[in-house]
């Protein structure tokens, strides 16, 4: 129950969290520091496996959120490296609103404050 | 590419055996590209740890099979193939027959069989160029680079046809285009390259793309002329009042004819299209066979 419930949470939260990583990356980003950059300093928790990002990463990217390019890498695989475009910005300020609002209205209700 | 990542990709592979073949695909070359990525990374930055901690605790952080499966057949409902999404339920009678016409996925059939004919004849010559060259070229040490380059394009023409396939067609194929053996040394990315399945039917699949190309596209012009002219002869006639159908000498179509001629014509398209669609889906069955491993 508890990992249906998180897989849940996490589907919609994960499309902002992308945006927001890359929005503040000064530099594009390959799939592997994206993930990084998304567990965060708390070591042990972790909301979203790594391997549902890619698929995420994908949708974003024929949304035209982000945009990418395959560079090679001095050893191993050529990397695909994510920017946010200009829609992508607006769109993850429209959802941040959306966000804050929602996390004001649960907490809300969490404390039980609706019904006082 | 280390034996842990292989091991964990067979498992992946066996645990999306329910999803799509491309998906599979696709999942696959995200897992790969992400675990051999992360693994360098890792091993650059904690240099004494073991690799088989590092892989562990990589794996454990990207998810199980069963995790990714989940995943992936989640975001594969919300994004299928553009025309696929715009197939109704077929209705019953003569109306529900005839919106074939305004169904964007027949026209594009039609677009993709018109196509086939330069497709197809580009195929076939690189095919037939490339596999003469390669074979004559194979005794001298020239010759195997020569291969390697072939086979290389042969893989990226396979994905390109892919990509269109499910553009015009709306079935499903890979959307990354992978190079197995990526960052292994070349000769063993040859080897593999070389025993893959999957480069021979793309090249089985070129050759076979020049008749089908003339095939699809005869039909679609013959079909579409004969559509033309047919609701186009007697409007012609209406307007400039001067036969246009000849046989030895003008034949005038009686004017009681005209209707009947013109909703042949209409007829006409709906039968060109519908057969269109279904040459599509059968097409498009073919070049998943054929070009998805």
């Amino acid at each position: 129950m508890d990992s249906k419930f998180s897989r849940e949470l996490s589907s919609g939260i994960t499309s902002l969290a992308l945006l927001a990583v890359l929005a503040h990356a000064d530099e594009p980003m390959y799939g592997y520091r994206i993930a990084k950059e998304m567990s965060g300093d708390n070591g042990d928790f972790q909301l979203i496996k790594q391997g549902a990002l890619y698929p995420v990463l994908k949708s974003l990217e024929k949304s035209e959120l982000l945009e990418s390019l395959v560079e090679p890498s001095v050893s191993g695989p050529p990397r695909r490296y994510y920017t946010i475009t200009d829609s992508g910005r607006e769109t993850l300020g429209r959802w941040r609103i959306l966000w804050d609002n929602t996390c004001i209205l649960i907490n809300g209700i969490l404390e039980g404050e609706i019904h006082e | 590419m280390s034996k842990h990542i292989e091991k964990y990709l067979d498992e992946l592979k066996e645990a999306l055996s329910s999803l799509d073949k491309s998906t599979i695909q696709d999942a696959l070359a995200d897992a790969e590209d992400h675990l051999t990525t992360a693994l360098q990374v890792e091993a650059a930055e904690r240099p004494e740890m073991s690799t088989a901690v590092l892989i562990a605790e990589i794996i454990e952080k990207y998810g199980t099979p069963e995790d990714i499966l989940e995943q992936y057949s989640d975001i594969e409902e919300i994004t299928t193939p553009i025309f696929a999404a715009s197939e109704k339920s077929p209705g019953r009678g003569f109306r529900a027959f005839c919106s074939v016409v305004t169904e964007p996925r027949a026209w594009a059939a039609c677009l993709y069989m018109l196509l086939s004919l330069v497709t197809g004849i580009a195929y076939f010559t690189l095919a037939t160029t490339g596999l003469s060259v390669s074979l004559s070229l194979l005794p001298l040490i020239i010759g195997i680079p020569v291969t390697m380059l072939f086979l290389l394009s042969v893989r990226a023409i396979g994905f390109v046809e892919g990509r269109m396939v499910e553009a015009l067609l709306g079935v499903r194929m890979p959307r990354r285009a992978i190079s197995p053996g990526e960052g292994l040394g070349w000769w063993s990315r040859f080897k593999i390259i070389l025993s893959a399945r999957s480069t021979w039917t793309t090249i089985i699949y070129m050759l076979l793309m020049m008749p089908l190309g003339v095939v699809y596209f005869t039909l679609t012009v013959t079909l579409f002329s004969l559509v033309l002219s047919l609701i186009g002869a007697p409007v012609i006639q209406y307007i400039l009042n001067e036969p246009i159908l000849y046989m030895n000498q003008g034949v005038w179509i009686p004017f009681y004819v005209m209707p009947v001629v013109v909703a042949l014509g209409a007829m006409l398209v709906v039968l060109s299209l519908h057969l269109a669609k279904q040459m599509g889906k059968i097409h498009g069955r073919f070049a998943k066979a054929m070009l998805v491993s």
